[in-house]
């Protein structure tokens, strides 16, 4: 099948090639890919971040600390509920600095509680994919070349990255036909599954989903995406409490954060992010909750503000699209994050969210039919 | 606001691209703003922006053209765009049957959310996709001169009709505007002085503002 997909690549200056002649099978890969396995473009300076300094000092602390994370885990992870319950301090600043790369499908799998899912579900992924039909499948293969192009994983029709990515999608949508699929969803998976197994990332998908261990996600993707609406309107009220100035701005030039910030919330930062970046904040996202979204987005706007408050609606839009390469330096950008409190005021919020939600459901249907 | 400093215009008109996912939405808009075409390109989550100035009879106009998720949905945050708009590309794809079917899902999308008067165009994308075609260029004639659309096939990839789809909706849009100044200032019987920008709507993103072509 074609598709829309045969296709030549226009004059955007990319290297003419044809998609359909691919077949299954190794793609040639002449072009350079960063540490990640994107593809290098030429136009982004430094789409690894830290790496292109490296040291061999860097490389010996990096070995060091790999050492320590695997004496905290013990083998596959048997130590490692013990270690949380006697130092879950320490586990704390751990994964705020950084979880070991080689170690992080581990890790995420242990404190996101979907390796608990996983051994009690035993054979129910096998039987989502082989078994089940859903709906959505047309719709999640539209979209499957489209998450993560650039990614040397997903890049292949129809290779290995591919073909995960739709069974696990597939699965989900099967699991949960309330939510289904939805638009997003596919990068989290994706991200996932660089790191684990098919079977570990759906399971991984559900315990954020349904809320193994933190406050479930799925209302970021059921019918009239509520959770987003709340998310939105928390993170406005945060915004013009701890950055009034750049609040009042925002008002001035009728920006509101649906026209940059979605996507966060959506993709937990994984849709356009440096993935060195996103990976630090998933770190932080699993142990801790999603209240390391807010925190991440409000530094963000912190770093820039003297900027952004200069800045009128269409620029102002393009930058908060566009953050600087220094933004988002990790090393940087976390600790500002860490930095700002939002767990209270999130509560709070949430509970005035839900309470002018209840009116503004009838009254926004009303007002919108009278035309 | 932005719009009283920023004299480089003379009008400036919100466009709204909507449509089924997967139809091509975003690489229009890539195509008209940046003359880019992007062939592994993400699907759009939530909505994105960008502007492009060009000329309509001798006026500078800017369009400002929100892009949107396709996916249904969506369409809880990305309908909140429909305000203000006085122009939509609705955009289906000819190689799939079904997007051109759920046409009239948008339109009636842009009847609940969006002014009466808006400006629409039909676009058939992918035309350069024609030994897939599953849609005759009649079938959507047909319903164009039955929705009161104005219709035309488009390709991103060969940048084939992007660009008078826009001038066209861009065009009438700028007709309608003029003939409604014309009137209000027969009405008033006074002239505007030269050079005034007339507010159409959604100057800066004002989703309150309403616009000079709502009723």
């Amino acid at each position: 099948m074609s598709f829309g997909l045969q296709k030549l690549v226009g004059d955007s200056g990319m290297e003419r090639k044809r998609i359909d002649d691919y077949e299954p099978g190794p793609i040639p890969s002449p072009k350079p890919l960063d540490r990640f396995g994107f593809i290098k473009q030429e136009f982004n300076t430094s789409p690894e971040g830290l790496s292109k300094s490296r040291t061999a000092n860097d490389h010996e602390r990096e070995e060091r600390r790999v050492r320590k994370w695997r004496k905290m885990i013990g083998i596959g992870g048997s130590d490692w509920k013990h270690y949380v319950r006697r130092k879950p301090n320490v586990v704390k600043r751990r994964i705020r600095k950084g979880i070991p790369d080689c170690l992080r499908g581990l890790v995420w799998q242990l404190i996101s509680g979907s390796r608990d899912l996983l051994l009690m579900n035993p054979g129910v992924y096998e039987q989502l994919v082989i078994y089940e039909t859903s709906a959505s499948e047309l719709d999640i293969i539209r979209d499957i070349s489209r998450t993560f192009p650039s990614h040397v994983f997903f890049q292949q029709r129809h290779g290995p990255g591919q073909r995960s990515l739709y069974n696990v999608l597939k699965a989900y949508s099967v699991y949960d036909r309330d939510v289904g699929y939805v638009q997003g969803m596919g990068f989290l998976a994706g991200l996932l599954l660089l790191y684990m197994s098919e079977e570990d990332a759906f399971w991984l998908m559900v315990a954020l989903l349904k809320g193994a261990v933190h406050a479930p996600m799925e209302g970021l993707y059921l019918v009239g995406l509520p959770l987003v609406q709340q998310y939105l309107f928390q993170f406005e009220n945060l915004v013009r409490e701890q950055l009034p100035r750049l609040g009042e701005h925002f008002t001035q030039e009728v920006i509101s954060p649906s026209m940059y910030a979605s996507q966060w919330f959506i993709t937990v930062f994984s849709y356009s992010f440096p993935f060195h970046l996103a990976l630090r904040i998933w770190d932080v996202f699993l142990y801790e909750g999603v209240k390391i979204v807010f925190q991440v987005g409000l530094a963000l706007l912190k770093y820039c503000h003297d900027d952004l408050t200069k800045l009128p609606f269409e620029k102002l839009i393009h930058a908060l699209r566009n953050f600087p390469e220094d933004a988002m330096n990790p090393d940087t950008l976390l600790p500002m994050a860490y930095s700002i409190k939002v767990s209270k005021r999130l509560e709070e919020l949430k509970l005035e969210y839900e309470k002018q939600n209840g009116k503004q459901a009838q009254s926004g249907e009303s007002s919108g039919k009278q035309k | 606001m932005a719009y009283k400093v920023d004299h480089e215009y003379d009008y400036l008109f919100k466009i709204v691209l909507i449509g089924d996912s997967g139809v091509g939405k975003s690489n229009i808009l890539s195509r008209f703003t940046r003359n880019e075409f992007c062939l592994e390109s993400k699907s759009t989550i939530g909505v994105e922006f960008a502007t492009r100035t060009l000329q309509v009879e001798g006026k500078t106009v800017k369009a400002q053209i929100w892009d949107t998720a396709g996916q249904e949905r969506y369409r809880a945050i990305t309908s909140a765009y429909y305000r203000g708009a006085v122009g939509a590309l609705l955009v289906y794809d000819i190689t799939k049957r079904q997007t051109f079917e759920n046409v009239q899902r948008w339109l009636r999308e842009l009847r609940d959310h969006a002014d009466s008067n808006i400006v629409i165009m039909m676009a058939g994308n992918k035309s350069d996709l024609n030994h897939l075609r599953a849609v005759s260029g009649d079938d959507a004639q047909i319903l164009a001169e039955k929705e009161g659309l104005s219709f035309l096939e488009t390709s991103a990839l060969e940048a084939l009709n992007v660009e008078k789809a826009f001038q066209t909706i861009l065009l009438d849009i700028y007709h309608i505007i003029s003939k409604k100044a014309l009137a209000a200032q027969e009405a008033a019987s006074i002239n505007l002085p030269h050079g005034t920008t007339i507010n159409v709507g959604d100057l800066s993103g004002n989703m309150n503002k309403r616009t000079c072509c709502s009723t």
